[in-house]
């Protein structure tokens, strides 16, 4: 995510909320999680992920807490809050409109 | 929900900095190590676990940056919303906000109102000459029931010839009147001042011309 990281903020803020929508994720495990998810298309730095976690936490969406990890050792790890789930499902209705917008422009 | 939890962070924002900026160290280096665990997972060797972990992690300097600046942004956006907010209840309920900004009114206008006279009477220095070298003096007559009795004329002169404790001496003897010419009898507060008195208060009587020493 080098590149057009200004039009990608909003995508990059979804991406997180989704990721954490099955369940509580620490910084690298989101950020291993959308790489995987888009096949290596989003590699998100720490430069990008961690203003990106702190963003959405100030805004109330996400909560972080500290736990350990497998390996035992002490992560902050972030849960999706109720009005982050309500934010997330506002934002897929969203962007699926933007997509399909797209889609029609393009395809025209 | 939404507004307690900007307001947690623009607390935490300028109260908690240095937990805020301790925890985000902890937090990156955590970051850190969980990546070169993946690393030495993969089966690298752990210089060349850590090695490629920090080229991953970029600068650090930087990330910590970043974040400092999505805390500030979020605390001002934050401040410009919930102030939109207000402005938008305000103009949705036109009768309360004009209740609101009349008694807000009134309020602010009886307070000044009250102040300036405070002001005017306890604040202000008497309009003469060196207000603060000015005093009254009185003759003590407590014996007659009477601590505060105005002097007499003879009193008067003695005081102004034969001390030098003062640069001058002037005398006034208030009193009220009813005044009735034309129309309205009117009700008013009168004093019978000696001729030294405008010159050593430092001001010019407005209407009437100056008595002299000579006229008495």
């Amino acid at each position: 995510m080098a590149k057009s990281t200004e039009l990608l903020r909003g995508t990059l803020d979804l991406m997180v909320l989704k990721t954490l929508e099955l369940g509580p994720r620490h910084g690298l495990s989101v950020a291993e999680r959308i790489r995987q998810t888009t096949a290596g298309t989003f590699d998100v730095s720490p430069g990008s992920l961690f203003p990106a976690l702190h963003r959405l936490e100030q805004n109330g969406f996400i909560r972080g807490s500290w736990t350990q990890s497998a390996e035992r050792r002490r992560v902050k790890a972030y849960t999706l809050t109720p009005q982050g789930r309500r934010q997330l499902a506002a934002e897929k209705r969203e962007w699926a409109k933007v997509a399909l917008a797209m889609a029609q422009v393009l395809e025209s | 929900m939404r507004a307690l939890a900007r307001l947690k962070s623009l607390w935490r924002g300028v109260v908690q900095r240095s937990r805020m900026d301790a925890e985000l160290d902890e937090e990156l280096a955590g970051y850190f190590e969980e990546l070169v665990a993946r690393k030495l997972a993969a089966g690298a060797s752990p210089d060349e676990a850590r090695r490629a972990a920090r080229r991953e992690m970029g600068g650090v300097q930087q990330v910590k940056q970043a974040v400092r600046e999505s805390w500030l942004v979020s605390s001002w956006d934050a401040v410009l919303q919930d102030v939109l907010q207000a402005w938008r209840g305000l103009r949705s309920t036109p009768g309360m906000s004009i209740l609101a900004v009349v008694t807000f009114a009134l309020g602010i206008g009886s307070v000044t109102a009250i102040l300036g006279v405070v002001q005017a009477t306890l604040f202000t220095p008497l309009p003469y000459r060196d207000p603060s070298r000015l005093l009254l003096v009185w003759a003590d007559l407590t014996a007659a029931g009477h601590p505060r009795a105005p002097l007499s004329g003879p009193e008067l002169h003695d005081l102004s010839c034969r001390t030098s404790s003062f640069e001058g001496v002037a005398g006034v003897w208030a009193n009220s009147i009813t005044l009735s010419h034309h129309g309205e009898p009117e009700f008013v507060r009168i004093g019978f001042v000696t001729p030294s008195f405008f010159p050593l208060l430092g001001v010019q009587p407005t209407a009437a011309q100056h008595a002299s020493r000579s006229a008495r």
